[in-house]
C-alpha cells in the first residue's frame, strides 16, 4: 500500500483496511504525521461550537414576534373536503333539476289585475 | 387561569416531558394559542441553540437563527404531520434556517473572535477549524460540520436535512477529499 492510498483511506470515515493502514503508519513517519494532523483537524471540527445557551426571556422574545394566526382546524378540515365537495355537487344538481326551464315559466295568460293595471295606466 | 397553566394541568408534570405532550401543544398552537407555542419553544430551545451554535460563533447570531427557526415553525405548523416526533420536524426547520444563513454568511469577511466564554477552548484548534472551513465550499463545510461536529452519518444528515443520500454522500466525499488536500498542503 503506497502513501497516497494510505492518506486517501485515512480521510474516509470509518477508515477501511485498518490493519494494513496501521502497519504502514508504524513504518512511515510522513503518513504518521498526516494521520495526527487529520485527527487534530477532526477534533477542531468537533469542538467548533459557539456554546451559546438561551436565556430565560428567549421564549418571550419569540412570542412577541409571532404574527397573529387565524384559528384553523388544520388537516381535519382537509379530510372533510371530499365530503363537502360531494354535498355541494348534490345540492347544485338538486337545485338545477328542480328549477323549471324558462319555456315552462311563461304564464298561460294575463291575470285580471295586470289587465286592469295596464288599462288604467293607458287611460291616464 | 392562563392557558399555560391549563396545559400544565392537562398534561401533568410527568407527562409534560412525554412526546405526546408536544402533539397536544402543536394542536393548540395551530389553533392560534401562542402560549402553547411558547411551551414548545421552552421545551426545544436548548436543542435549537446547540444546533445553531455549530455553525455560528456569536451569541447574537445564534439567537437570531434560533428565533428565525421558531418563527418559521410557527408559520409552517400546518405542514407538520405527526408521523414523526415534533423535534425531528423542528430539527429540519432549524437546519434549513442554518443552511440558508450559513451559505450567505460564508462569503462575508467577518471577524474570527467568539464572544462566548464557552467557545472552543483551544485557540489553535479554533483557528485551524476556521481555516479548514473557510477553504471549503459552503455546502461541503456544512456537511462536514454535521459529520464531524454532530457525529451524524450520511443517512442521518440526508434524513434530517431532507436531501437525497446521494447528494450528501457526494458532498461528504468532496469535503473529506478537500480536507485531505489542505492537510497535505500544510505538511509539505
Amino acid at each position: 500500500m503506497n502513501c497516497k492510498r494510505v492518506r486517501l483511506l485515512l480521510s474516509q470515515e470509518p477508515a477501511q483496511n485498518r490493519g494494513e493502514l496501521d502497519r504502514h503508519l508504524d513504518r512511515c513517519r510522513a503518513c504518521g504525521a498526516f494521520a495526527e494532523r487529520l485527527e487534530r483537524a477532526r477534533e477542531a471540527l468537533r469542538d467548533h461550537h459557539a456554546g451559546a445557551e438561551p436565556d430565560s426571556a428567549f421564549s418571550a422574545r419569540v412570542i412577541a414576534r409571532l404574527p397573529r394566526r387565524s384559528p384553523t382546524v388544520g388537516w381535519a378540515a382537509l379530510r372533510l373536503l371530499p365530503i363537502t365537495t360531494a354535498l355541494l355537487l348534490v345540492l347544485s344538481a338538486w337545485v338545477w333539476l328542480g328549477t323549471k326551464p324558462p319555456s315552462e315559466m311563461v304564464a298561460s295568460g294575463p291575470t285580471d289585475d295586470l289587465v286592469g293595471w295596464v288599462l288604467q295606466g293607458a287611460s291616464e | 387561569m392562563s392557558n399555560t397553566a391549563i396545559w400544565t394541568m392537562a398534561l401533568g408534570e410527568d407527562v409534560r416531558e412525554a412526546k405526546d405532550g408536544d402533539a397536544l401543544l402543536v394542536a393548540a398552537a395551530r389553533g392560534g394559542d401562542d402560549e402553547a407555542f411558547g411551551e414548545l419553544v421552552r421545551r426545544h430551545q436548548r436543542r435549537v441553540f446547540r444546533l445553531a451554535g455549530r455553525f455560528f460563533k456569536r451569541q447574537e447570531e445564534v439567537e437570531d437563527v434560533a428565533q428565525e427557526t421558531f418563527l418559521q415553525a410557527w408559520r409552517k405548523l400546518d405542514t407538520y404531520r405527526a408521523r414523526a416526533p415534533f423535534e425531528h420536524w423542528l430539527t429540519r426547520v432549524c437546519l434549513n434556517c442554518c443552511y440558508g444563513r450559513f451559505r450567505k454568511r460564508k462569503g462575508d469577511d467577518l471577524p474570527l473572535e467568539y464572544d462566548l466564554p464557552s467557545a472552543a477552548p483551544d485557540p489553535t484548534a479554533r483557528l485551524e477549524a476556521e481555516r479548514l472551513l473557510g477553504a471549503l465550499a459552503p455546502d461541503d463545510a456544512f456537511v462536514l460540520l454535521l459529520l464531524h461536529g454532530e457525529g451524524w452519518s450520511v443517512a442521518e444528515i440526508a434524513e434530517r436535512l431532507g436531501w437525497s443520500r446521494a447528494n450528501v454522500k457526494v458532498r461528504a466525499h468532496r469535503a473529506r477529499k478537500k480536507l485531505q488536500k489542505l492537510l497535505m498542503e500544510t505538511s509539505s
